[in-house]
């Protein structure tokens, strides 16, 4: 073992000369969710397809969708909800 | 990126994180993981409207290079098939031949024990539901039939039948829209282990010498 790998708590090896690196800036930027809409108007004023795959996650009790495939771009959106920051992360 | 997986970065420390269980691999944060809520749910939108009415949505205005990559290279990532832009190889280290590389499936990690595969091919195969058992628990993983994606919940069913989109269980209850209800149509809660759906690569890398359901 190399001493500057690190082994996750999952037994995962992560070889550090096999980690790309973005630089500075992030290659991809999270989404940031500052507002929301009902996911029944949304659907109603056509805004989603009925049959688009969300991610559906439950933040304090509420249930919130992302869109999977601007999802699978972002790999992160992160917001607060009633004073607590959330993030999820695919 | 690492293992063909994406690499988190937090602003604060400049920490790195992995993607599945939010470890920190390097930086001030190393170690740390994530604090995890409830699981998250594959649905279409109508699934979700239907089990939960006041469900809200964050719809990102893409932008042009978003739009660009889902044409590209998301769409067929995404696709059953899968596909893994050639960088994403430079990153991996030595593969887990058990299954193939890019085949779906489900993993479930329970509190204790070995991470379980269950790949999509066997779920099929069972009509698309599998009773198992993990750390002493029962568990039915199954394949919703309107997202053909899978889900898994704790239960202490011990068989169940399809009746169009729904799983009815021995217990009464019914699985419908990726919600558990009770005979009497009122929502239960439904416990749910930690799981991913992933392919075969990201979910062996991450949980090196994970079971898979192989039919016991």
């Amino acid at each position: 073992m190399s001493a500057e790998n690190y082994f996750t708590k999952t037994g995962m090896e992560i070889v550090r000369s096999r980690v790309i690196n973005s630089g500075e800036e992030s290659i991809f930027q999270p989404f940031p969710v500052t507002s929301t809409e009902t996911l029944s108007d949304a659907l109603r004023d056509k805004n989603l397809d009925e049959n688009a795959d969300l991610v559906v996650a439950s933040i304090k009790g509420k249930k919130l969708g992302l869109i999977k495939e601007q999802l699978a771009y972002h790999h992160v959106a992160q917001g607060v909800f009633e004073g607590t920051p959330w993030m999820i992360w695919f | 990126m690492y293992n063909g997986l994406a690499v988190m970065r937090d602003d604060q420390t400049r920490s790195r994180w992995e993607h599945i269980c939010g470890e920190c691999f390097e930086g001030p944060l190393q170690s740390y993981v994530l604090e995890q809520g409830e699981e998250v749910q594959h649905l279409t939108a109508r699934e979700t409207l239907n089990a939960h009415p006041d469900a809200m949505i964050a719809i990102s205005r893409p932008s042009f290079r978003e739009t660009l990559m889902r044409f590209v290279s998301i769409k067929r990532m995404n696709s059953k098939q899968g596909f893994l832009p050639f960088f994403f190889y430079f990153t991996m280290g030595k593969k887990d031949t058990r299954r193939e590389h890019l085949e779906m499936g489900i993993g479930v990690r329970p509190e204790k024990g070995s991470p379980r595969f269950y790949p999509l091919s066997e779920l099929r195969a069972r009509n698309k539901m599998i009773f198992d058992t993990l750390n002493e628990r029962s568990v039915l993983v199954y394949v919703d039939p309107v997202s053909a994606l899978p889900d898994a919940i704790y239960t202490q069913a011990k068989s169940a039948e399809w009746n169009g989109s729904s799983l009815v269980l021995d217990t009464g209850e019914t699985i419908q829209n990726g919600s558990l209800y009770k005979n009497n149509g009122d929502t239960l809660k439904a416990e749910r282990p930690w799981h991913l759906v992933s392919r075969w690569y990201g979910f062996s890398y991450t949980f090196p010498g994970c079971d898979i359901y192989q039919g016991y």
